[in-house]
Formats: structure tokens, C-alpha cells, sequence
């Protein structure tokens, strides 16, 4: 029976695995190339400690790395598009036609009168091919984890949609799925063509809710709440306001994961209006201060509705952060400028004890919801 | 060695055609004491048709004293039923001759006397069954 | 002698419709069977119970003294040729082979490849690219290389052209007569079956309709044309299967158990497809049926 799955799954293997080896290359030559720039360019940091010094030299280094995260933004994307796509394939391939093409063509009925049960049938046929999509994804996503290494330390955001679907365990999961996914609707529509539609579609309309609408439930969320004044807005970094409110960068824990944050409200539990404020916007005094130093608004916090994770601070580079010229690609909407000064004088977010955040800090109306997998 | 066709058409027990067929070529003189019958699974190649059917011909012909089977060699025709051949059979064949002249004298036509022939064959043929 | 298939009141129904209802047969040994019906009389679901694929949701069925399931000691001993003789459309002829010798213990690779060569047919070549008979007798090397005790065969000669349907047939006989298999081969065309059968069933709506020996069935059955008369006129005896009256002529065809006895009419023997559709014209009129019994239980 492992002969026969083996014989017809042959083509589909060559096929698979001619894929899988021009990947590899694509990642290999591409990758290679970067981790040399990389470590290139942390060789320059070691005698300064740090990149992020005040240094010009420093300064240099980092906008070299910056240059770097931008240069391989795209090809960034689309591998990790890649990686997501290919459990799709595998279930729209290897999937769909490993039953539904047998009933289709009614060559069930040849396989099930030979001495071999329909048990150790279905088995064979589902452990064989399923076993081949989790390998074939789990080695692509390795390569994808080995090639996006250095752009995960300048600026990776660890619960990206992208990110998180196409690192790790996910990525096999997703495999694991989709090659169920199309067995099971070949089995039950015994036609392969619709079978491979449909499984597209389901697939496609999964991997789009699932990190919209249930992810972020997967875990309770934490809600941590701030007053804005100016023992904790020294900590807040990046401001932001929107055509009515304002938003600040609030301090997350590390591998926690930012699902929402509402704008700034006021000590009335009402949102904070812009117009209301319009000598808070950036363009003098820094609108922390401002704020909070407002005595009308005592109590006022910032929003921000987004998901995120802390900047990477570990690595080799640790110090660095790329400034505010240039965005990590999880951070799309760029920072007002004067973020980015209170952000540098900051001590390393991570060292913060964050139950005293949690306790202390108590604003009606002013939410903070973090995800976290990590007790605090 | 003889060949055996089948109508399928004829109404008649497939079997039933074999043994008349061996009948007729022993009558004929193609057949005579000693020959060998083809083996089951040469009529069955040449006729697609269901083995049992010519072994039971050949029980048939075991039967009726006509044949005899050797285990592991074959069916053996044990007994002649022409000594002669038709062609030997000339006064036989200018009585016929007689007859359907008086036949069409009488107003039969050619397929007249040809059911009648073959109606008189049919019942002496079962009689003699 | 067991009998090589037995069912007692088997249906098979799919949510309402009923694919197969109150089945009733018994199924000598040593034949090539024929199980001949209209469309939708029931054949495909009976021919797949017996070969275990199809579980029955009502009634019992044995096939060679024990149940169809699907087990391996039963696969072993039941060949199948399914409708349309399906085989692997991307492997080639060579690879079902090797399909067979990996799949069953008691796989007989010199009889396959004997068969395979007086075929002559290109190990090589894919079953994709053979034609409809050649397709069908791979499938049929298939199903007698690994020597089973009975072997199944539904609508197997139905797409083939004349020619290929003889040749057919003509390797299935063969099979038969090397290695003595009992045959069920199913067909809504008698014509198809009529030299290799020894043993026909006709089944209509699920229903026996008429079963026995092919021999016994036509000697059996005469066509007697008489002056007008009734059925109540005939001999006792005489079973009326058809019955056909002009104004001054009847015509009935009629099954003796014995010699036909003598009388006012001209009688004469039906061949098997008249004797047939005969059947299967009763087998259609509205409450007929339940006066025909198997004869070959009778034996």
C-alpha cells in the first residue's frame, strides 16, 4: 500500500520538490547575501558596544541598517508570503485530488478489492502525504526563519499577521489543515476540480479571519491603564494624533501582544478632542507636557488602536533601534517627530516591573489591552 | 483436429451444438476413431465461450459412447458413426434427388421444401434423441 | 456444494431511494453467472455488497460462507471488476503489476505477466493511453492474478466495441477454464453474456425474476402458436410466461418441468434473449412476479 501512494504521489513529489529545492536556493543566494551586510555592519558596532551611540560613526552604522531593513523590505514580504501560501498549495495539489481524483475516476473500487484493507488504505494515503506537506513546510519555514533573522532583530514585530503565520510551529499547523482541508472536501464533493476552488477559498478566508477575529482571543487579554502625567508619559514614546484624538506609544511588555488601545480620554472618561488641544500638536512644547500639565485635563491618556510588539531590544545590536526616519515594516504609520527623542533617552522598556503598572495605574475610561502569554 | 462454431441465435443449447457438430463431422468422415477432440481450453480460447459448456458436450459424447477422455491428454474419439463418406452415399442422394423433383411437381417451391426438410430433419433428429 | 452467494431480503437505500430492496438469491458454485436486468434494477448495489463495499441496510448476505466486510481474508478470495474498469489513468501497465504483487499475498506474477504478454501490451505504457478493451483487460489481469475463489465482474463488456467485447471475453473464459473461478458477470444486455454463461439470473426491481442453468432454461421454455384459446386450455403443467392472442391465433411461451406434451400446436425452443426479454417484459407489467421461483435452489 505504501507502494502504491508512494507511485501515485511521485509525480506530485518531483513537482513539490523541484519547488522546494528552487526555494531553497532563492533563499540561500538572497539570504547569504544579507547575513554578510549584516554581520558586516555589526562588526562596526562591537569596539563602540553599541550602534546606537551619539557617535557620527555610530550614526552611520545605523542608517546603514536602516538602508539594509529597507533594501530587502519587499523580497521580506513576499518570502513570507510565500511561506504562508504553501500549505494552500499543498492542500490544493497534494490534498484535493488524494481522494476526490480516486472517486472521481472510480479507481477506489480497484485499490479496495485488492487484499488491503480500506483502514490501512485511507491510513497509508493520509500518513505518507501528510507526513511530506508538514516536512516540506516545516523545511521552508526553517529557511524563512534562518533568512529573516537579522531583519527580525532591526525591526521584526513578532505578532505581525505575516510574522506570526509564517514562523515557528504555525506555518506546519497551517500544512496540517490545509492538507486535511482539501482530503476531506475532495472525499465529499468526489470531484477534484471543485475540490481544489474550494479549498483555495476556504484556506484564503482562514488565513485572513484567523488573525483578525480569533487570534487575538486566544488569550484573556491584560487591560493596563495610565494616567498621563509626568512620572509615566516620560516613559511613553512616538506620538500621534489623528484628525480628533491623540495616541500615544505606550510601553508593552516584551512578547506581549498589543491587540488595542483607544484613544486618549479625559478625566471624564470622554476622548480627548484634538480640537480641544490644539496647542498640544507637535509643533512646540512636547505634547506629553502639554497634556499633562494642562490643569484642565488632569488624567488625560493617549490612544492608539493597533497591534504590536515591543521593538526588538535583544540581539547583538542590542542598543540600537532604527530612528524615526526609518520604520520598522510592522510600524507603518510613522511616528510624529519628538517620539523619538523621549524614546531614546529611555532605559530598556523590558527591565520595567510591569505589576506596578498594572496596579498603579487606574484611569477611568483609558484602556490598555495586552495580550500576553507571559504572567505578569 | 475440427473447429466448432456457435450460433447463439439457433435456440439450441450450446452444448448441444458441440455434440451435433462432432456428430455430423464423424458422419462426414472428418472425425474417425483415435483423433483428438481440441481440448477445453482451446474451444473455449477460440469461442468465448463458457468452458463448462464444452466439457459438458464432452460428457455428452462420453454419453452417447463417442468419445473418451484420457486424464491429462485429452478427449479421444472412441467409435465412427460414417464408415463411409457422404459422397459414397449416391443412391442415397439421387432418392432425395427423386423426391424433391416430385416435390416441386406437386407446387412446392424451393423454400417450401426447404421448411419441410428441415421440419422432417428436426423431428427425426429428436426422435432418434 | 455451498452455495457461492446467498442473500436473504437484502435492500440498500440511500436516505429514500431504494438502490436495492428485499433481495433474495442463492447462487450455485462452478458457474459463470449471468445477472442480467434493465437499468436500475438493482445489479451495481448487489454485485457491491457482495464484494464488501457497499455495507446492506437491510437482510443478510454470505458470499462464499462469509460476510462481505471488507476484511482482508474475504478480499483475498473475491475478485472485482468494477463498472468501466477503472484503473490508474498515470501509472503504466507495469506499475499495476507491481500494484498487485505489493497488495496481495496470493499474487500470481507469472499468470499476470503471461496475460500482460498475450495481450501484448507495453509494460511500459501508461493505462491512460490504452484503449477502452485493453483497459479492460488489464483490470481483469488485475482481479485474476490474484486468484480468487469467485471473481465479480459488473457491466464489465458494456462500453467496448464488438470485437473487443469477444476478446474479452474470450480471456475471461479462458481464466475460467485454468483455474475453475466462479464468475458473476453482470449485464443489462443478454447479448453480451449468452455464450459465456451456464447460469443466468434475471433480476428486475431487486426481484428474482428467473434463475437456472442457461441448458435447462431454454429446454424448458417453447413458443407454441396454436389456434385461439385460453391460458385454461393449455395442459396442466404448462406455465404461461407470455401470452398473445390475435382473432384466430394464440401465441404463448410456456416452461414445462418436464418434455413439452403433445399437442395441436407447433412449438418451438426460444433463444436465450427472446427468453429473456420475456421475463423481463413480465418482470415490468404492474403486480407480476411473485409466481416465478429459482430453479436452481431446486437441484
Amino acid at each position: 500500500m505504501i507502494w502504491l501512494t508512494w507511485r501515485q504521489f511521485r509525480p506530485q513529489a518531483v513537482t513539490g520538490l523541484a519547488l522546494l529545492a528552487a526555494a531553497a536556493a532563492l533563499f540561500l543566494v538572497t539570504g547569504s547575501r544579507m547575513h554578510d551586510s549584516y554581520a558586516t555592519a555589526l562588526a562596526g558596532c562591537a569596539p563602540m558596544g553599541a550602534c546606537d551611540g551619539s557617535t557620527a560613526a555610530a550614526r552611520a552604522l545605523g542608517a546603514q541598517l536602516s538602508q539594509l531593513q529597507r533594501s530587502y523590505e519587499l523580497m521580506f514580504m513576499l518570502l513570507q508570503l510565500l511561506v504562508i501560501a504553501v500549505p494552500a498549495v499543498i492542500g490544493i495539489f497534494w490534498g484535493a485530488p488524494l481522494i476526490g481524483r480516486e472517486l472521481e475516476t472510480g479507481t477506489h473500487q480497484l485499490a479496495w478489492n485488492q487484499t488491503v484493507t480500506r483502514t490501512r488504505w485511507l491510513a497509508v494515503k493520509l500518513g505518507v502525504v501528510g507526513v511530506a506537506a508538514i516536512a516540506a513546510t516545516a523545511l521552508l519555514t526553517w529557511l524563512l526563519s534562518w533568512w529573516a533573522g537579522p531583519l527580525d532583530h532591526l525591526g521584526g514585530d513578532r505578532w505581525a499577521a505575516m510574522t506570526f503565520a509564517s514562523r515557528g510551529t504555525v506555518p506546519l499547523g497551517y500544512a496540517a489543515f490545509a492538507f486535511a482541508l482539501g482530503t476531506t472536501l475532495g472525499l465529499l464533493l468526489r470531484r477534484t476540480l471543485p475540490a481544489m476552488a474550494i479549498t483555495l477559498a476556504v484556506f484564503t478566508a482562514v488565513q485572513i479571519l484567523m488573525p483578525a477575529l480569533i487570534r487575538p482571543h486566544l488569550l484573556p487579554s491584560t487591560t493596563t491603564t495610565y494616567p498621563i502625567d509626568q512620572a509615566t508619559t516620560s516613559r511613553f514614546h512616538d506620538f500621534q494624533s489623528t484628525q480628533t484624538d491623540f495616541r500615544f506609544g505606550l510601553p508593552v511588555p516584551k512578547d506581549a501582544w498589543l491587540t488595542s488601545q483607544p484613544p486618549v480620554e479625559n478625566s471624564a472618561g470622554q476622548v480627548a478632542r484634538v480640537a480641544d488641544h490644539l496647542d498640544c500638536l507637535p509643533t512646540g512644547a512636547t505634547p506629553q507636557n502639554c497634556l499633562t500639565s494642562a490643569t484642565a485635563f488632569p488624567g488625560t491618556t493617549c490612544t492608539r488602536r493597533s497591534a504590536t510588539t515591543p521593538r526588538a531590544t535583544t540581539g547583538p545590536c542590542s542598543g540600537w533601534r532604527p530612528d524615526s526616519s526609518s520604520p520598522s515594516p510592522a510600524h507603518s504609520s510613522a511616528p510624529a517627530s519628538g517620539g523619538s527623542d523621549a524614546d531614546r533617552t529611555d532605559p530598556p522598556r523590558n527591565a520595567r516591573p510591569r505589576t506596578s503598572q498594572v496596579t498603579r495605574n487606574i484611569v477611568r475610561g483609558a484602556r490598555l489591552c495586552v495580550s500576553t502569554s507571559a504572567r505578569p | 483436429m475440427i473447429d466448432f462454431h456457435l450460433d447463439v441465435r439457433s435456440g439450441v443449447a450450446p452444448y448441444q451444438q458441440i455434440v451435433r457438430q462432432v456428430r455430423q463431422a464423424l458422419l462426414l468422415g472428418l472425425l474417425a476413431e483415435g483423433d483428438k477432440l481440441p481440448t477445453v481450453k482451446e474451444v473455449v480460447a477460440k469461442l468465448a465461450i463458457n468452458p463448462n459448456t464444452v466439457s459438458k458436450a464432452y460428457r455428452e459424447l462420453e454419453h452417447l459412447g463417442l468419445a473418451a477422455a484420457k486424464p491429462g491428454v485429452g478427449t479421444f474419439i472412441t467409435r465412427s458413426l460414417g464408415h463411409a463418406s457422404l459422397t459414397e452415399h449416391g443412391p442415397l442422394q439421387q432418392e432425395l434427388r427423386a423426391w424433391m423433383d416430385k416435390a416441386r411437381a406437386a407446387g412446392l417451391t424451393a423454400p417450401g421444401i426447404e421448411a419441410m426438410f428441415q421440419n422432417t430433419l428436426r423431428e427425426s433428429d429428436e426422435e432418434e434423441k | 456444494m455451498t452455495a457461492i452467494l446467498q442473500a436473504h431480503a437484502l435492500g440498500k437505500s440511500y436516505g429514500r431511494r431504494q438502490a436495492l430492496a428485499d433481495c433474495t438469491l442463492e447462487l450455485p458454485p462452478g458457474h459463470v453467472i449471468g445477472l442480467v436486468g434493465p437499468n436500475g434494477a438493482g445489479k451495481t448495489t448487489l454485485l457491491k455488497i457482495a464484494c464488501g463495499m457497499l455495507a446492506p441496510t437491510t437482510g443478510q448476505i454470505e458470499v462464499l460462507g462469509e460476510q462481505p466486510d471488507g476484511a482482508t481474508s474475504q478480499l483475498a478470495r473475491v475478485g472485482y471488476v468494477a463498472q468501466d474498469t477503472p484503473t490508474y489513468a498515470n501509472l503504466s501497465v507495469a506499475d499495476h503489476l507491481t500494484l498487485g504483487a505489493r497488495m496481495n499475498p496470493g499474487w500470481d506474477a507469472k499468470l499476470a505477466q503471461a496475460r500482460i504478454e498475450q495481450l501484448g501490451l507495453q509494460p511500459r505504457q501508461k493505462a491512460g493511453r490504452l484503449s477502452g478493451g485493453q483497459r479492460a483487460q488489464l483490470a481483469l489481469t488485475l482481479a485474476v492474478a490474484k486468484r480468487p475463489e469467485l471473481l465479480i465482474l459488473d457491466e464489465p463488456v458494456a462500453s467496448l466495441d464488438p470485437l473487443a467485447r469477444r476478446d474479452f471475453l474470450r480471456h475471461l473464459m479462458e481464466s475460467v477454464a485454468e483455474q475453475g473461478t466462479s464468475v458473476i458477470l453482470s449485464s443489462h444486455l443478454i447479448s453480451d453474456l449468452e455464450r459465456v454463461c451456464d447460469y443466468l439470473v434475471v433480476l428486475v426491481s431487486s426481484r428474482v425474476r428467473l434463475a437456472g442453468e442457461v441448458d435447462e432454461l431454454l429446454a424448458q421454455h417453447h413458443r407454441i402458436v396454436c389456434a385461439r384459446r385460453q391460458e385454461s386450455d393449455l395442459p396442466a403443467g404448462l406455465i404461461v410466461i407470455s401470452a398473445e392472442h390475435t382473432d384466430r391465433q394464440s401465441t404463448f411461451v410456456v416452461r414445462s418441468e418436464g418434455e413439452l406434451p403433445a399437442g395441436d400446436w407447433s412449438a418451438e425452443h426460444l433463444e436465450l434473449e427472446d427468453l429473456v426479454l420475456t421475463y423481463l417484459e413480465r418482470g415490468a407489467a404492474p403486480g407480476a412476479g411473485a409466481a416465478t421461483r429459482p430453479t436452481g435452489a431446486a437441484r
